[in-house]
């Protein structure tokens, strides 16, 4: 399982992959933006961990992008952010996104969203 | 209109008045002549009646001289405006950039501290000969790893710092527009200053209402607003601000 984090906070990247790791995920793709993310989101990625707020490409433009690659059109995508208004998570929805976690977060909550967004259907991410 | 004008104005004026003053008094010295008339006499009452027509021309040089004083305040009262207000904002804005980069690596610094921790741990569990201490060593990991999340603060209040400095940045482009008014005032051209622009800060590369203050109820209430969105439904959800 290789993942994708996504976060312009060299400290969050840092906090999400270490708990990655905590939980069992060591392979982990690195990326300070949407654009770079693009980029660096090859047919290896299995699953997406990105914040919202981020200069260059905020992350629901990212995951529009993403969802736009028939590639990762089932990618699940983990949105993890402090936006906790019911419009963003109606947005996030409508993008792609695959489950939403609020910041701050712990290792626990992460595992619990990515076991449930693994276990799921295929086509319903 | 400058003062030498208004000087040139004034005595003008003057000599004017002067001369109606003279006028006057030469109908009261003739008064037999005239007073049969009644409008004349009429006239001549009205004028003499009214007050300090000859101090006129003084009055209107002292306004003057307080209306030039009124614009010196302003002109002062805007440069103190651009020296002081817009440098103390700018001052603010370089700080916040300065706290938030400090506690950026002294929070990487703090994590790489963590990491060697958790690797001591894992060497000193290695080493134990007592198989009872493992438990122990579990605690103090994860201990270590609690620290490790509670960074998160890190990233939390520099979000908050950039909604500061968004703030600092709307307030100087208003004292720059409030700068523009006086320098109209003081018939100076200046460049127009557009109003700030209200965004919505989905597209920010910060949230300006980030906060440490979540619970899992709140993780709750966006999982349960979350299925909801996914289904299709738009009732309000309770821990979800709407």
């Amino acid at each position: 399982m290789k993942c994708l984090v996504v976060d312009d906070s060299a400290t969050m990247r840092r906090i999400v992959v270490n708990a990655l790791k905590s939980i069992g995920y060591a392979d982990v793709v690195e990326a300070a933006d949407g654009s770079d993310a693009l980029q660096k989101c090859d047919a290896s990625i299995d699953l997406v961990i990105t914040d919202w707020n981020m200069p260059v490409m905020g992350g629901l433009d990212f995951v529009k992008g993403l969802r736009g690659n028939p590639q990762h059109a089932r990618t699940p995508i983990l949105m993890v952010t402090t936006r906790s208004v019911k419009e963003d998570i109606m947005q996030a929805v409508e993008a792609g996104v695959s489950s939403y976690i609020l910041k701050p977060f712990t290792p626990q909550v992460l595992k619990e969203k990515i076991d449930q967004i693994l276990s799921l259907p295929s086509g319903s991410t | 209109m400058d003062a030498a004008q208004v000087k040139a104005l004034a005595t003008e004026l003057e000599t004017t008045l002067g001369l109606l003053a003279a006028l006057i008094s030469e109908l009261e010295g003739r008064r037999s002549e005239w007073s049969a008339s009644p409008r004349i006499q009429e006239l001549v009452h009205l004028l003499a009646g009214q007050p300090n027509l000859a101090e006129l021309p003084a009055v209107l040089l002292r306004a003057h001289a307080e209306i030039s004083a009124v614009m010196g305040g302003i002109r002062l009262t805007r440069e103190t405006i651009e020296a002081h207000a817009v440098e103390r904002i700018r001052d603010a804005k370089d700080k916040l950039s300065n706290v938030t980069s400090t506690t950026e690596n002294a929070t990487l610094e703090l994590m790489n501290g963590l990491d060697r921790s958790l690797e001591m741990i894992t060497q000193l569990e290695a080493q134990s000969t007592h198989a009872e201490s493992s438990p122990q060593f579990q605690v103090l990991r994860d201990q270590v790893s609690a620290l490790y999340n509670l960074l998160q603060f890190q990233d939390i209040t520099t979000q908050q710092l950039e909604g500061v400095g968004h703030a600092l940045l709307d307030l100087e482009v208003r004292v720059g527009a409030v700068s523009a008014l006086f320098d109209r005032a003081l018939g100076l051209r200046s460049a127009t200053v557009a109003p700030p622009v209200e965004e919505s800060s989905a597209h920010l590369a910060f949230n300006p209402d980030a906060t440490m203050q979540r619970s899992r109820a709140d993780q709750a209430a966006i999982d349960a607003a979350f299925q909801g969105a996914r289904h299709g439904q738009s009732g309000s959800v309770d821990g979800v601000r709407a």
